[in-house]
């Protein structure tokens, strides 16, 4: 039986009612690997976003 | 996620009960797009469906992409920037295909599933990730409307209170349709760059002579124009807008189809006018286009007048507080949609403003910091303008790498996983765009230190 069959004017999927989107999905089980990636993935946009930042304040003392 | 609920002893499904007034408001798009599948009404369904995919698009077509395009073409000709620009939006419309897709399938916004699946300071990093691009990046949109107002002589102030009182406007009727509507029919007007080229009058043999060519300058010189181009065409925003867009609009696995269709035409629109402005641009390359200035002013709408007439400066003029103001919303309610995910507060459209506060609060506050940034005397704006699409671009490849994870998360997206194919595009797309952020990103620190 159907969402549809019990309500004439619900046409939402199960899943797609609030009281199902607001449980969380369980957490990834990843990887020791994927975990490293991730985290040098991390490390890598701090530093390039931090030169960045730097390269556009000293343009703006020029 | 399969569309089965908890079984009860009979067999029959629980559903909540009452209806939220955002299940109810949902369930009555849904209603018409089912009504429109079963009654056959093809053109119908497919208006419908429509809009997360274009606005996505459109919404990137913003104030610094379109200065972008033109800027290039002004300063190099059509060149190499073009097929470049077609190859960019290529890329996009490959990774916003997943975005959909997942929030088809899971009916969850980028940031909470983030969030969810890997945790809690990933899920703050990426919305901290975006909520800073997506300031700068307003700033920028904010400046693109005070430029279009400007030609027509028209103030800083009025350009700050436009932006806020749409993005007001457009989040007062309390469901995702109605803005949706609203900015879609605003989106149209992206069509003025091409308009604009149209009237420029550009000579299909002069484009196809010079594509394939490369500009001249330094090094440092082509990575910023590549990376910019980059930068105008996939962004952070449009990761967590188009999915939680996708989600909030109801869309479910029988729309893919259409997500798709959405997406790529999107994307076609989206080129067609980027390249519009890249060659309406164009035509001041041969008038000094590499030495206009007056971005905080109407500088370019006004060179262009000078050389191919008053009606190119206006449409240029207009395209740009278009595409400012189609992006301070879509960006603003991406600010909006990161920031209440991450914190697990209501974030849909189709709720009250006191039913989602934070996420209308957010959404509201984004503009207004932006609007506020652009009143102050000698702000850089200029800087400001020509670095978002770059910082954005450095920035991307963290979201990027999650959007495939979560694509290829079998827990979560069942039979609708990335193909084989779809991952070895997706995985280039992403070692190429973090190439290009990383080189750029050194190459200019390792200037300003004084390295090289």
């Amino acid at each position: 039986m159907t969402a549809e069959d019990l309500d004439p004017i619900t046409r939402l999927e199960l899943d797609q009612y609030l009281s199902a989107t607001s449980q969380p999905v369980p957490r990834a089980a990843l990887s020791p690997r994927a975990r490293a990636g991730l985290w040098a993935l991390r490390v890598a946009a701090v530093v390039l976003g931090v030169m960045v930042i730097v390269t556009f304040i000293s343009q703006l003392g020029q | 996620m399969s569309a089965q609920g908890p079984p009860t002893g009979d067999g029959a499904v629980a559903l909540p009960r009452p209806l939220s007034p955002e299940d109810a408001a949902r369930s009555r798009d849904r209603v018409r797009v089912h009504t429109a599948r079963h009654g056959g009404r093809r053109w119908y369904l497919l208006y419908l469906l429509v809009g997360p995919g274009i606005l996505t698009m459109i919404g990137e077509n913003d104030g610094p992409s379109m200065i972008s395009y033109a800027a290039t073409g002004a300063t190099y000709g059509i060149g190499v920037f073009l097929p470049f620009t077609l190859v960019t939006f290529a890329m996009a419309v490959v990774v916003q295909e997943m975005c959909m897709r997942v929030g088809a399938v899971t009916h969850r916004g980028y940031g909470q599933l983030v969030l969810e699946r890997f945790g809690a300071v990933w899920g703050w990093f990426a919305a901290g990730d975006l909520v800073l691009t997506n300031l700068v990046t307003l700033i920028a949109e904010f400046v693109a409307i005070r430029i279009g107002l400007a030609y027509f002589h028209i103030g800083a102030g009025v350009a700050a209170l436009l932006g806020v009182t749409l993005v007001a406007f457009t989040l007062s009727g309390g469901r995702y349709w109605r803005w949706e509507r609203i900015v879609l029919g605003l989106a149209v007007f992206n069509g003025l760059f091409l308009l604009a080229a149209l009237f420029v009058h550009p000579s299909a043999g002069a484009i196809l002579h010079s594509v394939g060519r490369l500009p001249g300058g330094s090094f440092n010189t082509l990575l910023l124009l590549i990376v910019s181009t980059i930068g105008a065409t996939v962004t952070p925003w449009m990761i967590f807008f188009q999915q939680s867009a996708s989600a909030d609009k109801g869309m479910t696995p029988d729309d893919l189809r259409h997500g798709r269709f959405d997406t790529a035409f999107g994307g076609v629109l989206a080129a067609l006018f980027g390249c519009g402005a890249m060659v309406a641009g164009a035509v001041l390359a041969t008038h000094g286009g590499a030495s206009i200035h007056g971005l905080a002013g109407a500088g370019f709408p006004r060179a262009l007048e000078r050389i191919a007439g008053g009606p190119v400066g206006t449409l240029f003029a207009l395209g740009l507080i278009e595409a400012g103001a189609v992006a301070v919303l879509t960006i603003s309610a991406s600010t909006g949609y990161a920031v209440s995910e991450c914190i697990g507060a209501p974030h849909s459209m189709n709720r009250s403003i006191r039913g989602a506060a934070v996420f209308y609060g957010s959404n509201l506050l984004a503009a207004l910091l932006a609007a506020a940034i652009i009143l102050i005397p000698g702000a850089p704006l200029l800087s400001i303008a020509l670095n978002a699409n770059v910082l954005a671009t450095v920035l991307l490849p963290v979201s990027l790498v999650f959007v495939v994870m979560l694509a290829n998360d079998g827990a979560l997206m069942g039979r609708w996983v990335n193909s084989v194919s779809h991952n070895v595009v997706a995985i280039a797309i992403v070692a190429f765009v973090s190439i290009c952020g990383a080189a750029y990103a050194i190459e200019s620190f390792l200037q300003t230190i004084g390295v090289i």
